[in-house]
């Protein structure tokens, strides 16, 4: 009798590359040897077009209750409505944000996967008794590889930035100190880009960069206005090169806290946003009304779409996820009990945001993350030394193993008197032939 | 046996073939040029009276082949909403089918170069093995688990997070 694991293995492939979730993919990988060797041999994305992605994940902040913490960190994949704890990771919030979309938690200086709490780092790189101590509870790496680490200081009534940061671990003594005036610490949230740290609340985004003389004044922006609606959330984040504001909007008069609710984006300039401020160039402002410092994005994101969350959000090609998930929309968690996933399409003009899931009871912080899951296939892990952090912390070695890949040959305009066996004779001198 | 040949579009010519198991078939030209394979023996002038022999394809996954060919040619270019949708309900009748058949209309799709057919039986096969666990899908594609218990542990262990999570009942089907 045949079955489905009789298939030839690039039939399988193309099964297999039609999963999205982490967890199908993880259990496609256990079914058999014939299917575990399928992810071995998926060949690679052809060029131009961007590597497939999984869809993601969001991972609650850790829960100051002991009760709550004491099971574990909340994950939760909205798409496969599956949900997992990672376990004995309950003494301090302890996510990275990265602005690739990947995720993790940050322990004794490594960045481990939070699903697999495998790490990829072969020596612990910053000084993480340090970070731990100064209470820096946030943390974000950038495009440029930039990692910050902050918190938010309240100095009677005045709020304040404090942080630290290493461009491609190298601590460049660049200790962050940036008085975000009387903005409320609930709201804020920060990105890195291009050389600047941009912190946003609801009214206005506030800007430090290192070498500006004036950097320790208030320098900030006001955000777009956007008529008729009221900001109910800030997010920052790059796609393709640019810093992206993305606001969760809503219709003014609305009362309860999900109804008629959308997203708006714009492109921040920094670079214009810093000379529209710099003090000196007020003396010749006549030319240098150039380039505007907001400019809306949201008809152009057909592409990507966006994952917005705490500390960090993200873009992703909506191609990476091989038509599960439409480009042109917004994910993001409104505050309820338990808290509920949104999704915004840019293209429904004037529509609200749909309601995707309410998340499981307990999930009542709507400061989530979201990030792309990244599970152990063995052997394709495209690290040079993966190591799993136990349950203490101790660390072993995996082996690194590759297997030899078959290659498919499509032969045509052939005669019709040439068998299978006159084309073994013909190809068998490159190698074993498989025919199908 | 012949297939269904009366909404066959605007080609008169019709092309024979033959399965494995020497059954005949025939179709519109215009459906087996949904076929890479047909559609090169087709232009090699290799179509005769006698038909093209498929030497992998059986009678019966053939017989469906032949179906879903007439049907897309015959609605081809141009299509109403209307028309896309009743293509899109007579393809998910279509691969309604039990994983001996769908596993023969993978192999056979994949064989004569039918791209739609193709991606539909693979999508079909992902959907049914989406939400499923190992076990489940061993169960629905008669698979014989092959692995030793210390592989088994091991391939447990790389992803726990993925054996031990909770969810709701899973759609079976």
């Amino acid at each position: 009798m045949t079955s489905i694991s009789d298939l030839p293995p690039e039939l399988l492939c193309l099964i297999a590359g039609r999963l999205h979730t982490a967890v199908d993919v993880v259990r496609f990988d256990a079914v058999c040897r014939a299917w575990r060797d399928t992810l071995h041999a998926m060949p690679p994305p052809p060029q131009q077009q961007p590597p497939p992605a999984l869809l993601p994940w969001l991972v609650a902040p850790t829960s100051d209750d002991d009760d709550t913490a004491a099971a574990g960190v909340a994950c939760r994949c909205v798409f496969s409505k599956t949900s997992y704890h990672a376990p004995g990771l309950c003494v301090q919030d302890k996510r990275v944000a990265h602005a690739d979309g990947t995720g993790s938690w940050f322990i004794n200086g490594l960045f481990v996967n939070p699903l697999t709490a495998m790490t990829d780092t072969d020596a612990s790189r910053y000084p993480w008794d340090f970070i731990d101590r100064e209470g820096f509870s946030q943390r974000i790496v950038s495009g440029d590889g930039t990692f910050l680490v902050y918190r938010l200081e309240d100095t009677y009534g005045s709020l304040s930035l404090i942080g630290e940061s290493w461009s491609l671990y190298v601590r460049e003594g660049n200790w962050v100190e940036k008085t975000l005036g009387a903005a409320d610490g609930y709201y804020v949230v920060v990105a890195c880009h291009g050389g600047a740290i941009l912190c946003a609340d609801l009214a206005n985004c506030y800007i430090y960069k290192k070498e500006l003389p004036w950097h320790y004044h208030t320098t900030f922006m006001p955000l777009p206005d956007e008529p008729g609606k009221v900001r109910q959330r800030s997010y920052l984040l790059e796609c393709r090169g640019e810093l992206l504001l993305a606001s969760v909007l809503q219709d003014a008069g609305c009362t309860d806290d999900d109804d008629r609710l959308s997203v708006s984006v714009h492109a921040f300039d920094v670079d214009a946003a810093l000379h529209a401020l710099n003090p000196d160039s007020a003396v010749d402002h006549n030319e240098l009304r150039a380039a505007p410092v907001w400019e809306k994005r949201d008809d152009v994101l057909g592409d990507h779409v966006l994952f917005l969350g705490f500390p960090g959000s993200f873009a992703v090609e909506a191609a990476r996820f091989g038509g599960d998930v439409p480009g042109g929309g917004a994910y993001f968690v409104v505050k309820s009990e338990p808290c509920r996933v949104y999704k915004y399409s840019f293209e429904d003009d004037g529509a609200a945001a749909t309601l995707v899931e309410t998340l499981p009871a307990g999930w009542n912080d709507e400061r989530c993350m979201w990030f792309l899951p990244e599970p152990v296939i063995a052997g394709i892990s495209a690290s040079t030394k993966m190591q799993q952090v136990g349950r203490h912390w101790s660390f072993w070695e995996r082996p690194r193993r590759r297997r030899p890949r078959n290659l498919r040959f499509h032969v045509g305009r052939l005669s019709p008197t040439v068998d299978s066996s006159r084309l073994r004779e013909m190809y068998s001198k490159h190698g074993k032939i498989l025919l199908n | 046996m012949a297939a269904a040949t009366d909404d066959a579009g605007d080609s008169n010519e019709m092309i024979r073939v033959v399965s494995s198991d020497g059954e005949h078939f025939e179709m519109p030209e215009a459906a087996a040029n949904l076929s890479l394979v047909l559609r090169h023996m087709i232009e090699d002038d290799c179509a005769d009276a006698a038909g093209i022999p498929l030497a992998v394809v059986a009678a019966k996954p053939l017989a469906k082949i032949v179906d879903y060919c007439t049907k897309h040619a015959a609605k081809s270019s141009g299509l109403t909403i209307e028309e896309a949708e009743e293509l899109k309900r007579f393809d998910a009748e279509f691969i309604e089918v039990d994983t001996d058949m769908l596993y023969d209309l993978l192999v056979a799709a994949d064989f004569m170069g039918v791209e739609g057919l193709s991606k539909l039986a693979v999508q079909r096969t992902a959907d049914l093995i989406k939400g499923k666990t190992p076990e489940q899908n061993r169960e629905t594609f008669g698979i014989v688990n092959d692995f030793t218990p210390e592989e088994e542990e091991e391939i447990c262990k790389e992803n726990e997070w993925a054996f031990q999570i909770t969810k709701p009942p899973s759609r079976l089907c």
